[in-house]
């Protein structure tokens, strides 16, 4: 049995994570670039979801963030959410190898997770307009950007599955009372 | 634990959410909506954050800033009274070609000069959101008449132009973002060439490249200023972009191709001016 309450809050504090996620990643990290990039918390995110909850949430929480993306990013809506879409998919996939307190599968996620964000978006922006040169972008966008989400990425994850824990802990306790 | 999963399994949803996608993109490709209701929530949510996240940063930018020694403040002092009686010596000068320049102008009733469109300040309150695109925020929108297409500029050079505007952002595509392409000419030769922002020269030495000049005689050199062309759709005639750092023939002979050092600081880009007019094209 679950309560609506339950569920709204889960909602907020998914709702509270992208938008302090969105903040950062816009106005706090450019200030602390490091090799000229910023990490990116979205994916982060999107990833975490999927691989402690698994599919279904980790395309929810994918589809959000990628619209919030889409808003800001100037470019058709709907773009950033279809690729968010997918990633958050693809990490949910990794959800049954998950173990709540083991650190090495959510950087691991993060990190491939990122690469395969940043190869999708060099083949749809800059290989069809006939931009060859994938080396360059590895070794100066997608792999340093990748390690330091991954980086993030362990705050990131942490935060989350203590809030994640929280909610499941309160909402057991109060499926009990009903009961 | 997986509770929207009890009604319906993932592979639905991830279908469903696909077909949403596509749809939105065809829409918005089609009729150029861009969720208008959507953008203003986050209008009214993310920029005041914004706005503070920034003003925050900039006090911390500040005080590390203050950490001069004396010597160097006595120093940079010294430099900048010389500099200061340069220019003022450079001021008498300009003023008298100015009223020349005015006399001449009268004369061919060209009274339209580039130095008096009317300009706003703004501050830059966020940047893109990727490391792929060269994009920011700037505090300013549609409340202060700032309208898509508005070129902006920032210590004295182009730095971009408006690709979106809420009530109180707007989104600016910088010119050494990848898909920018800007219709320019050399000052010297008035000939035309296309520059383009690139990501790898732009990673490399800080550089954007341009194409397609036809320059015969090898009359332009490196030190060129670039500024934009009179035939451009978006951007209006005279802002300076950068200036030329290398020159090459193109395979073809008949073209030359190079890079341009842009005068904007796109590092430490804090605060820009729009210029509040509209290129007039006729259309």
């Amino acid at each position: 049995m679950i309560e609506i309450k339950d569920v709204i809050k889960y909602i907020i504090s998914i709702i509270v994570i992208i938008f302090v996620a969105f903040l950062l990643q816009t106005s706090v990290f450019p200030g602390l670039k490091l090799a000229s990039v910023t990490p990116n918390f979205l994916v982060a995110i999107t990833a975490t979801y999927g691989l402690i909850r698994g599919r279904t949430q980790g395309m929810s929480v994918g589809f959000a963030c990628g619209i919030v993306l889409d808003f800001f990013s100037g470019y058709y809506l709907g773009f950033y959410a279809l690729i968010f879409l997918y990633l958050g998919f693809l990490s949910g996939l990794f959800k049954k190898w998950f173990f709540g307190d083991d650190f090495k599968l959510p950087m691991f996620l993060i990190g491939i997770i990122d690469i395969v964000y940043g190869t999708v978006i060099y083949f749809i922006f800059f290989f069809i307009r006939g931009d060859y040169s994938f080396g360059f972008y590895f070794m100066n966008v997608i792999m340093p950007e990748a390690v330091y989400t991954l980086i993030v990425g362990i705050f990131v994850y942490y935060i989350i599955l203590k809030i994640n824990t929280r909610l499941d802990k309160s909402q057991s306790r109060s499926t009990r009372r009903i009961v | 634990m997986n509770r929207k999963g009890n009604f319906l399994p993932s592979k639905y949803l991830l279908i469903i959410l696909s077909v949403v996608c596509i749809m939105l993109l065809f829409t918005s490709y089609a009729t150029g909506y861009s969720g208008e209701p959507f953008r203003s929530i986050a209008n009214y949510i993310f920029v005041p954050m914004q706005e503070g996240l920034d003003y925050v940063g900039n006090v911390i930018s500040i005080s590390s800033n203050d950490t001069k020694t004396k010597e160097q403040l006595i120093a940079e002092n010294e430099r900048l009274q010389q500099q200061v009686d340069e220019l003022s010596n450079q001021l008498t000068q300009t003023r008298l070609q100015q009223s020349e320049l005015d006399t001449l102008q009268e004369l061919y009733s060209l009274s339209q000069t580039y130095s008096d469109y009317k300009t706003t300040g703004a501050h830059v309150i966020a940047k893109g959101t990727s490391n792929w695109f060269n994009t920011f925020t700037i505090d300013k929108g549609s409340a202060d008449g700032i309208k898509v297409n508005m070129n902006v500029i920032a210590s004295g050079g182009l730095v971009g132009i408006v690709t979106e505007v809420g009530k109180n952002y707007a989104i600016v595509q910088s010119i050494i973002d990848d898909t920018s392409n800007v219709s320019t000419m050399m000052l010297s030769t008035s000939d035309n060439c296309i520059t383009s922002g690139n990501l790898e020269t732009m990673t490399d030495s800080g550089c954007i490249k341009f194409s397609g000049l036809s320059d015969p005689d090898g009359k332009i050199n490196a030190g060129e200023s670039v500024v934009t062309s009179n035939i451009s759709s978006k951007y209006i005639p005279g802002l300076l972009v950068g200036y030329v750092t290398t020159i090459t023939d193109d395979g073809n002979n008949l073209t030359k191709s190079g890079t341009i050092t842009p005068v904007a600081d796109f590092k430490h880009l804090q605060d820009v001016l729009v210029i509040m007019q509209l290129k007039e094209t006729g259309k």
